[in-house]
């Protein structure tokens, strides 16, 4: 009986080795993590290809930098086609990475703010405790934004309180589903984020998937620029400026290559504040998308834009390859070229017509070839127009346009009369309804939030 | 250290001399009717487990203490046992006479679990025991395929979808889960065996035990879903003289056939190139950026349209293409009869108070690839130790086994055109003289021969000069030690420890020698031509050595009590109580060093971070001289408790009751702690030992009935949010990161696998016929899956436990003793039926046509079984076109875009499942003198698969296409005669998919298969007598003989259809016992 209770000693000791929680605490894979340290936070912040970096691109089909040609149009996939003929379902129960991709950023964002939340800093890591809480703000206010342009009716002061928005999730629980809310409301959330985020970012950072304080003001100024907010626009942008103004010699670049800008993260375009890639699209790339011959008329001669940016394929097509990530994916980021632009439209509208003309020419200068440039004299009440002309001709394929499309059809003086050619008809798009994108299927029917009417 | 003090210990305890006052009597077992010898009798001494066997002669000798009487036992299978007494001083020899006794036919047969071992009697559950003989009928290098076709319940998937790190391609009654690893766990001498199941001898495996309900597995716990694989090792036994056994054979294979998988002609290759030349298709690819590689004949046209060469001179030499097919040329260069050599010495013996097994084996084996071998050496020695009047046993043994690889084949995608291009099939790799020939390889030969000029290294390409310039080799290294001490305190309460420690590592070296293409192009690729034309280097020229090691280590301890108790008049107890603990730790490693001098080890380094421009394409300006390396460490934790009760009464009826539970670190403590103990039932009742049971003729009749629950884990998933870090170097930012793979979920838990199982065994007509049938259900509860969320959340779709299966099926097992006497006749037969579905799946597909017909995945489907075959109805071909039909809403049509996006699930048909309903074998032995013959036959009913054709839009890219080519429709009228679409004049693939996916491709998989026929000759005792051997036996063995019958037309087989189908072996082989 002594040997039977020693016996179930050892068997104890054994259970005992069993129960320590240490044992099952164990990593069953090193590569992985429960994020709980500041590092695990800012590596997912970093996590690039997930989409931290990525905006919808699906806009610059249904925009008017490209068009395609007629007879092909069955060579593209159903959702481009659908969208550059402004159909009115475009997904056909498909997924759509322009929707989902900014959402994945905001469940990062939150993860990192909720785990931060957990975290108490001590001296040495408040820095970066307040630097990452920052940037998880940002992230998200910029996500929250860039599905606005897409999949909400554009910003209108008196309708934005009863127009329907885009969740604002604050929560990185994936069994809680968030309503649309107003428009106001996001608006308001992404504004505040932002302002709350900017004290605590460095002023310029070195890997431009960071966000810093410049990145900050110059997504500020695209918003308020969008919401027609003139003189808010106006401020962000010179304080955008104040901290970071170089721009691009376009001298520098060799127009016969393939891809003439500095591949991405190269450190090697100065003009870039924060980096952004486009959700890509075959259309982009296709040998059959050429960009707009009256806006690649408007180019000089003597300006490098008309062969840094595009390329003859044939079939008198000519295509796009200025992406400022030096490769076939589209730029969708902040850069000093559009902060320039901003600034100068700001002041034409608030009558400073000096300095936007001195703007247009600030920027222009760097896009001509050398000793070829002579400084723009503009009638003051042609400065806006010339701005904007100039705002399409340096942002083309940047995402942009769709914005300032819906934008620009408020004023009669600057609206654009979208249209496609196929089989001899005239297409338009019937309504204001169908400058705003429908919500995707996938999220309908598994949220059930309130559809876009089309 | 460790591992060195324990060989030591076991080195000690082998070469521990016994030593007792002793008496050796003689003796001889003969049947009471025909005084005939019996081979193969055990003979014991009563009440203690020492024991003998008689020889071919039917003679023991025995040690027996000196100085009291002694009782022996002398026992055999259909005889009854005699007990005698031996007095205390009596030496002389002792003869047993047995009488046959029918009811004792059935040898006892052990079974083990992997925990304890029982004998089938007192078993509930439903096991299948291989036995030596019978794992021994296959002449294989490996273990486990020989439980191929003769395992009732087992099957080898051949088509269907294997997971990835799957050891085994196995699956025990059907599928039990949607994600999870699905191959059965494999316990090799009671412990769980993660590693290459190829590194075990089978010529050290005594015997395999396959558990298959729940009551048989659910002591494995939380991996024992998919059924569980026992391997136990051979052993020595107490008193026995030194045997010494040898076993060497020598297989031979068939080649592949090249020619099984029909191609389209040569000479239609070629007439489609041409006629794609004459449409300007080339251009694009003549111009290209990336100056790929044109074929001969596309070069040829080019040099005729630019008026290098005349018409006819070009005409003649397509025409001499036309005659060609590389694949005699790769049968001849690239491929020989494959050759494997098997030799294999054990030593087993033992005294009274030690047994002892050694054994050595090697394998040689050259594949049918030229460059591909695989060689193994095992090492065997273990042994058990009595002390203290048997009560304590201690039993330590060390295993090992060394591997070595080569491969250095040339596959068929090496000899690519380009990326994505096969090779045209009119290519030489010889010229007249055998020498290697260099083909058209990634680049335009215009571009090289420019390339060469301005100094860059050859970038010609010939295939058979690669053979020998580069060194690919794998070694490996596993050794387990296993250690155990048991102690029996008395009749009724033993104790047992165990401990095994495990250890494999693994090396694998590619050298890409500096002649080699591979470094070559690499070289050449990131060559910068300066603009005084001297040229610089990143890529040194030199071999390009990658380097990739893995090492796994494991440990297991396991402690457990047991009772057992007997009342007499066949009642008993068996109790089992334990615990466990186990860790298996993997980490791997890799490296890559260029410029490597392999006589001096030396290496260069270079800049992984720099932007290189393209020497082939100057527009591509981003690239980056490929770098690896990286480091994984993977930790599997395990702590597990355990109980097993069974109770026998009056030989009548068992009841066993068992339990376990496990927690893990892979899912986190709390989930684990929430988790519900596995657990399961059992009874059985022998029917014939009832007083009212009167059936003369069913002498044995046992039925038994087990319900319980199993489990099943995927490592993949945790409940806690967690993140995975990637290197740097995939950023692009330069920068770590990390990806969120696996939101929180504080509900995980383990799937579960509940089974219900009712058999009945039987013996009748004076045990001529014998067998058994097993009826099932089971339901897979919890079973992790796949859900969708709605995109806001950030995740689309989410892995839990949110799916359930269904399953059910029959085992049925016959074994007929049709001829008794000297020529003797038996055939065992078995029969498995095995139907799952799918009834709770949460994700509803949004892209049926795209998910189900062309994805190829796993598309859980609820109502249907996990592995569905549907396909578009078919509507014929049209008469005036010869475009394929399908419907649309009920119609006819040939709008391929609408019918892919409008044909929902329900308008699709459902053929059948791509796994085996039914599947079976059977075996018939025949045996004269010392001469056996056993041919097995296999079958698998009940299934479908997708019959390979054309797809034009290979055959308009001039790659070539399927052999069904030929019998396309090309004039009306065809459609009466084929089902092969008409050649598109331009690429559609929509078309194309339509017919890929229609039923008219579907055909039966139902088949019967020549699986094998074994030959083997025993020496008479009368020649064995004037030999120094106690039994020599000759064999030979024949393997993959072809198909007997088949439901589907043509001469395809249905479970080959993308790749040749495994070739005949013929093997030679000698066993002897001296």
């Amino acid at each position: 009986m002594k040997i039977l209770i020693k016996l179930l000693a050892l068997s104890g000791l054994l259970f005992c080795l069993g129960c320590s929680e240490e044992f099952l605490d164990k990593k069953p894979d090193k590569a992985l993590v429960v994020p709980t340290t500041l590092d695990d936070l800012q590596a997912l912040l970093d996590a690039v290809p997930d989409g931290m970096n990525t905006a919808p691109g699906i806009q610059v089909i249904a925009a008017d930098d490209f068009y395609y040609s007629a007879a092909n149009l069955d060579a593209l996939s159903e959702i481009e086609r659908n969208s550059y003929l402004w159909e009115e379902n475009i997904y056909q129960g498909l997924s759509v990475s322009d929707w989902n991709e900014p959402w994945r950023c905001i469940f990062y964002s939150n993860i990192v703010l909720e785990t931060l939340a957990k975290i108490v800093p001590d001296a040495g890591s408040l820095q970066q405790w307040n630097t990452l809480r920052s940037s998880a703000l940002f992230f998200r206010a910029m996500a929250l934004y860039n599905l606005t342009q897409v999949f909400a009716a554009p910003y209108e002061k008196s309708l934005a309180g009863s127009l329907p928005g885009i969740p604002v999730r604050l929560t990185s629980e994936v069994n809680e589903i968030v309503g649309r809310g107003t428009l106001q409301q996001t608006y308001d959330q992404v504004i505040n984020d932002l302002i709350e985020a900017e004290p605590s970012l460095p002023g310029l950072v070195t890997y431009t998937n960071r966000p810093s304080q410049a990145a900050v003001r110059a997504l500020l100024a695209r918003i308020y620029l969008s919401m027609e907010e003139y003189e808010k626009a106006a401020q962000m942008a010179s304080g955008c400026l104040d901290l970071h103004n170089t721009l691009l010699d376009y001298n520098t670049l060799n127009p016969q290559a393939t891809r003439p800008f500095p591949v991405m993260f190269s450190g090697l375009n100065p003009e870039i504040i924060l980096h952004l890639s486009l959700v890509g699209r075959s259309f982009f790339n296709s040998t059959l998308t050429g960009v707009d011959s009256s806006l690649y008329r408007s180019f000089h001669t003597d300006d490098l834009r008309k062969t840094c940016f595009f390329r003859d394929r044939g079939n008198e097509v000519m295509g796009f390859k200025g992406s400022y990530l030096g490769s076939a994916t589209l730029f969708g980021g902040l850069a000093t070229d559009e902060i320039y632009l901003i600034h100068a439209e700001c002041n034409a509208r608030m009558g400073n017509y000096g300095v936007a003309v001195s703007d247009l020419n600030t920027l222009l200068a760097s896009r001509f070839k050398t000793g070829t440039f002579k400084p723009l004299v503009v009638n003051d009440g042609q400065v806006l127009e010339t701005v904007l002309l100039e705002r399409r001709k340096q942002l083309v394929a940047r995402g942009l346009r769709w914005s300032d499309i819906r934008r620009l059809n408020r004023d009669v003086r600057f609206a654009v009369d979208l249209e496609r050619n196929v089989d001899g008809k005239v297409i338009r798009p019937a309504n204001d309804n169908r400058f705003v994108f429908p919500i995707p299927d996938t999220e309908i029917n598994f949220s059930g939030i309130l559809q876009n009417p089309r | 250290m460790r591992t060195f003090i324990l060989i030591l210990i076991c080195v000690c305890w082998f070469f521990r001399p016994a030593s007792a006052q002793n008496r050796t009597i003689q003796g001889k077992v003969v049947s009471l009717s025909e005084k005939a010898p019996l081979v193969g009798a055990s003979v014991v001494i009563s009440h203690e487990s020492k024991g003998t066997v008689t020889d071919s002669a039917g003679l023991f000798s025995i040690t027996i203490p000196s100085g009291k009487p002694t009782v022996l036992v002398a026992s055999f299978i259909g005889y009854s046992k005699k007990q005698m007494s031996v007095p205390a001083d009596f030496l002389a020899a002792v003869t047993f006479e047995l009488e046959a006794d029918p009811n004792h036919l059935q040898e006892v047969v052990i079974l083990s679990d992997g925990f304890q071992q029982m004998t089938r009697e007192r078993s509930t559950g439903s096991f299948v025991q291989i036995d030596n003989k019978l794992l021994n009928r296959t002449v294989s290098p490996d273990i486990i395929s020989r439980l191929a076709d003769v395992t009732p319940g087992l099957i080898f998937n051949r088509a269907g979808v294997t997971k990835p790190g799957a050891q085994s391609a196995i699956s025990i009654r059907g599928i039990n889960t949607l994600f999870a690893r699905e191959d059965p766990l494999v316990v090799l001498d009671n412990f769980p065996f993660y590693g290459d199941l190829a590194s075990i001898n089978p010529n050290d495996v005594e015997s395999v035990t396959i558990l298959k309900d729940a009551a048989a597995a659910s002591i494995w716990g939380a991996r024992s879903g998919n059924g569980v694989i026992v391997i136990t090792s051979k052993q020595g036994r107490l008193n026995q003289k030194l045997n010494i056994s040898f076993n060497s054979n020598i297989t031979t294979g068939q080649r592949p056939d090249l020619f099984y998988l029909p191609k389209m002609s040569t000479s239609d290759y070629i007439d489609m190139e041409v006629s794609l030349f004459e449409k300007g298709y080339y251009q694009s690819q003549e111009n290209h950026d990336n100056k790929i590689a044109l074929t001969p004949v596309v070069e040829l046209l080019i040099a005729k349209r630019d008026g290098k060469l005349t018409d006819s001179q070009v005409l003649a030499q397509i025409d001499g293409y036309r005659q060609k097919d590389v694949r005699y040329d790769m049968n001849e260069y690239l491929y020989r009869k494959n050759l494997n050599q098997q030799y294999s010495l054990s030593l087993n013996g033992g005294t009274f108070s030690h047994r002892y097994f050694v054994s050595a084996g090697l394998d040689k084996g050259l594949a049918n690839q030229v460059g591909n071998s695989r060689d193994r050496f095992t090492l065997n020695v273990n042994h058990t130790y009595s002390a203290f009047r048997q009560k304590l046993l201690l039993t330590s043994g060390v295993y090992y086994t060394g591997t070595r690889e080569a491969r250095n084949s040339i596959e068929q995608t090496d000899l690519f055109t380009y990326t994505g291009k096969p090779l045209y099939p009119y290519a030489s790799l010889v010229d007249a003289n055998g020498n290697g020939l260099a083909i058209p390889h990634m680049y335009r030969d215009n571009f090289i021969d420019q390339a060469g000029q301005k100094g860059l290294l050859d970038w010609r390409y010939v295939p058979l000069d690669e053979i020998g310039l580069s060194d690919n080799k794998a070694s490996s290294m596993i050794l387990r030690l296993n250690n155990s001490l048991k102690y029996t305190f008395n009749h009724n309460l033993t104790g047992e420890v165990l401990y095994q420690y495990g250890s494999t590592k693994t090396d694998r070296s590619t050298r890409q020698g500096k002649d080699s293409w591979y470094v070559r192009d690499l070289v050449n690729r990131f060559t910068i031509l300066n603009t005084n034309g001297s040229l610089t280097r990143p890529v040194p020229v030199g071999d390009v050595l990658s380097l990739s090691d893995q090492s796994v280590s494991s440990h297991n301890l396991r402690a457990k009590v047991s009772y057992d108790k007997d009342w007499g008049r066949e009642s008993s107890l068996t109790a089992l109580v334990g615990a466990e603990v186990s860790q298996l730790r993997t980490s791997s490693h890799s490296s890559r060093f260029y410029g490597y001098d392999d006589e001096l080890g030396t290496s260069v380094v270079v800049d992984h971070l720099a932007n290189f421009k393209s020497f082939v394409n100057p527009a591509s300006t981003n690239n980056r001289i490929p770098y690896s390396g990286s480091i994984t460490e993977l930790t599997d934790r395990f702590v597990s408790y355990f109980a097993n009760v069974a109770y026998t009464h009056h030989g009548k009826y068992t009841a066993s009751v068992s339990a376990r539970r496990d927690q893990s670190n892979l899912f986190g403590v709390k989930t684990n702690q929430k988790g519900v103990p596995l657990y399961s039932a059992g009874l059985s009742w022998k029917v014939h030992h009832e007083d009212f049971y009167s059936l003369p003729w069913l002498p044995y009749l046992n039925l038994r009935g087990t319900f319980g629950y199993n489990g099943n884990i995927d490592k993949s998933i945790s409940a806690y949010t967690t993140a995975r870090y990637f290197a740097s170097n995939l950023s692009g930012t330069g920068l770590p990161y990390a990806s969120v793979i696996n939101p929180p979920n504080p509900q995980l838990r383990w799937e579960r696998t509940r089974m219900i199982n009712a058999g009945l065994d039987f013996k009748a007509f004076t045990n001529r016929l014998s067998g058994s049938i097993e009826f099932y259900t089971k339901k897979g509860l919890d079973l992790i899956s796949n859900s969708t969320f709605a995109p806001q959340t950030g995740i689309t779709s989410f892995r839990g436990n949110t799916a359930n299966t269904q399953g059910k099926g029959i085992d049925l097992v016959l074994h007929g003793v049709n001829l008794n006497g000297d020529f003797q006749w038996g055939t065992d037969y078995f029969l498995s039926w095995a139907s799952d579905k799918v009834t709770k799946y949460l994700v509803k597909p949004t892209d049926v046509a795209g998910e189900y017909l062309i994805g190829g995945g796993i598309i859980p489907t609820e109502g249907k079984p996990l592995y569905s075959v549907f396909s578009y109805d078919w509507a014929g071909l049209d008469a005036a076109t010869g475009n394929p039909q399908g419907y649309l809403n009920g119609e006819i049509s040939q709008n391929y875009t609408e019918i892919r996006s409008q044909t929902s699930l329900d308008q699709l048909v459902y053929n059948g499942t791509l796994r085996p309903k039914v599947f079976g074998s059977v075996r018939n032995t025949f045996s004269y003198k010392g001469i056996s013959l056993s041919v097995n036959l296999s079958y698998r009913i009940g299934y479908v698969f997708r019959r390979p054709s054309v797809t034009y839009n290979s055959i308009l890219n001039g790659e070539g296409g399927h052999g069904d080519f030929i019998k396309r429709w090309q004039n009306p009228g065809d459609e009466k005669s084929t089902h092969v679409p008409s050649l598109p004049a331009s690429p559609n693939y929509l078309r194309d998919q339509f017919y890929a996916s229609s039923k008219v491709l579907v055909e039966k998989g139902d088949h019967l298969r020549f699986q094998d026929v074994h030959l083997s000759y025993d020496l008479s005792a009368a020649v064995i007598r004037r030999l120094p051997f106690q039994s020599v036996q000759f064999y030979a063995y024949a393997a993959n003989l072809g198909i007997v019958w088949k439901k589907a037309s043509g001469d395809i087989d249905p479970d080959f259809t993308t790749e040749p189908f495994t070739p005949k072996t013929f093997s030679l082989g000698v066993k002897a016992n001296f």
